[in-house]
């Protein structure tokens, strides 16, 4: 792979712009403007991939598309209120309703922790999530979005406390499940749950089970499937690290 | 001008033009990208040392510089049905194979994948920039290879 990544970087790299157009004395004096009309630094930006981290692991292998309605979602409680809140900082400006933040799914990401997805809605259209993505309105997907995120993991590789975590989401209607496969043989059915307008977007959470960290048990495909067992989209599960895998 | 002025300054002269162009890529121009990174680096100038004095200077400022370029996006009325985070290549006419290729790729990956390929991020700066953990930044750009992998090399050669 440091093979393919050097050839990577040697076709990027002639993509990149290489003017020099830097000024460090225009910094300093928009940094004197700034002095002069200084607000609030903007709070850390979890933004794009941020609390990835809290995916989860549903406990039964339903088969099936949950449908939520919007209008009749749990309502939020007030930290996670409070959370989306911080999406209208005056830098981000995201027009997040987070007092219309509903519950979309609860996933088991360990024998005794669970963990929550949250939606909320933007003015405008669009919505956030708590795992710190925001959409714009009109956002489509139809393929399977498939995020990793790891925890836990030693110098060598070896997962020692986890969670590994997978998310994502997809707005292909037809959708309806998702079939995990494992080195080993073992399958996995996760239920994808589809959150009516104005999301009109489905997530799903899963935290990878504790047997499954070890090379000869890993995920190796993750396969979105229509009502009617059609495979629509199938992606590579790759990334998680195992004991003595080389770890950058 | 104190010590943690100076770092700053340094990270500017030797970074600047990598972040110009890892910003780029979700800003949508060089202008756009580098009156960012400029507003960034002025905002950590003016800010209080407390508020610089976070383990990765870089991936500080990134963040300054990324959210100053959603900003941008958002009062210059930025085209809908698009993911707010939908980085790109300038330029994908310059090699469609390599831009149809990321384009593949979830948006969020992709910008790690030009943070650390146009902005010369390590996995530690890139983790601290996007508040995961580097496992995930581990995680996330070998499933990037490995998807851009399948389909710039399908017989072995990337080109």
């Amino acid at each position: 792979m440091i093979d393919f990544e050097s050839d990577l970087s040697a076709r990027l790299g002639p993509l990149a712009d290489a003017v020099d157009d830097q000024s460090w004395a225009e910094v300093v004096a928009r940094a004197r403007a700034a002095k002069r009309h200084r607000r609030r630094l903007p709070i850390a930006i979890s933004a794009v991939l941020a609390t990835a981290v809290v995916i989860a692991s549903p406990a039964t292998g339903l088969r099936g598309k949950i449908v939520r309605l919007f209008d009749q979602g749990q309502p939020a409680p007030q930290r996670v209120v409070t959370s989306f809140e911080q999406w209208n900082d005056p830098q981000l400006h995201a027009g997040v309703q987070a007092h219309r933040a509903i519950k979309v799914l609860d996933a088991r990401v360990a024998p005794d922790t669970t963990r929550t997805l949250w939606v909320a809605p933007r003015k405008g259209g669009g919505f956030c999530t708590n795992l710190g993505a925001c959409y714009e309105p009109g956002f489509r997907y139809d393929r399977l979005s498939v995020e990793v995120s790891l925890r836990g993991v030693a110098p060598d590789g070896e997962i020692l406390t986890g969670p590994v975590l997978l998310s994502g989401e997809t707005t292909n209607e037809r959708a309806d499940s998702l079939l995990l496969r494992f080195q080993d043989g073992e399958r996995q059915s996760i239920p994808l749950v589809w959150v009516g307008k104005p999301v009109d977007t489905a997530f799903f959470l899963y935290g990878v089970p504790k047997q499954h960290w070890q090379a000869g048990h890993l995920p190796t495909t993750l396969t979105m499937l229509s009502e009617e067992g059609a495979a629509l989209d199938t992606r590579e599960i790759t990334g998680i690290t195992t004991k003595g895998s080389s770890r950058p | 001008m104190d010590g943690a002025a100076r770092e700053l300054e340094a990270l500017y002269e030797t970074r600047y033009v990598s972040f110009r162009n890892a910003l780029a890529t979700v800003a949508g121009s060089r202008e756009s990208a580098r009156d960012a990174v400029q507003e960034a680096f002025a905002r950590a100038l003016a800010a209080p040392a407390r508020e610089r004095g976070e383990a990765h200077l870089a991936a500080y400022v990134w963040k300054i510089a990324f959210r100053v370029a959603l900003e941008q996006r958002r009062t210059g009325g930025s085209p809908p049905a698009r993911l707010d985070v939908d980085p790109q290549l300038l330029e994908p006419e310059r090699d469609p194979e390599l831009a149809a290729a990321l384009r593949a790729l979830p948006p969020r990956r992709r910008l790690i994948v030009f943070l650390r390929y146009f902005g010369d991020f390590s996995y530690a700066e890139i983790a601290a920039a996007c508040d995961v953990s580097e496992g995930t930044v581990a995680a996330a750009l070998a499933q990037a290879h490995a998807q851009l992998r399948a389909v710039l090399e399908p017989e072995g050669a990337l080109r």
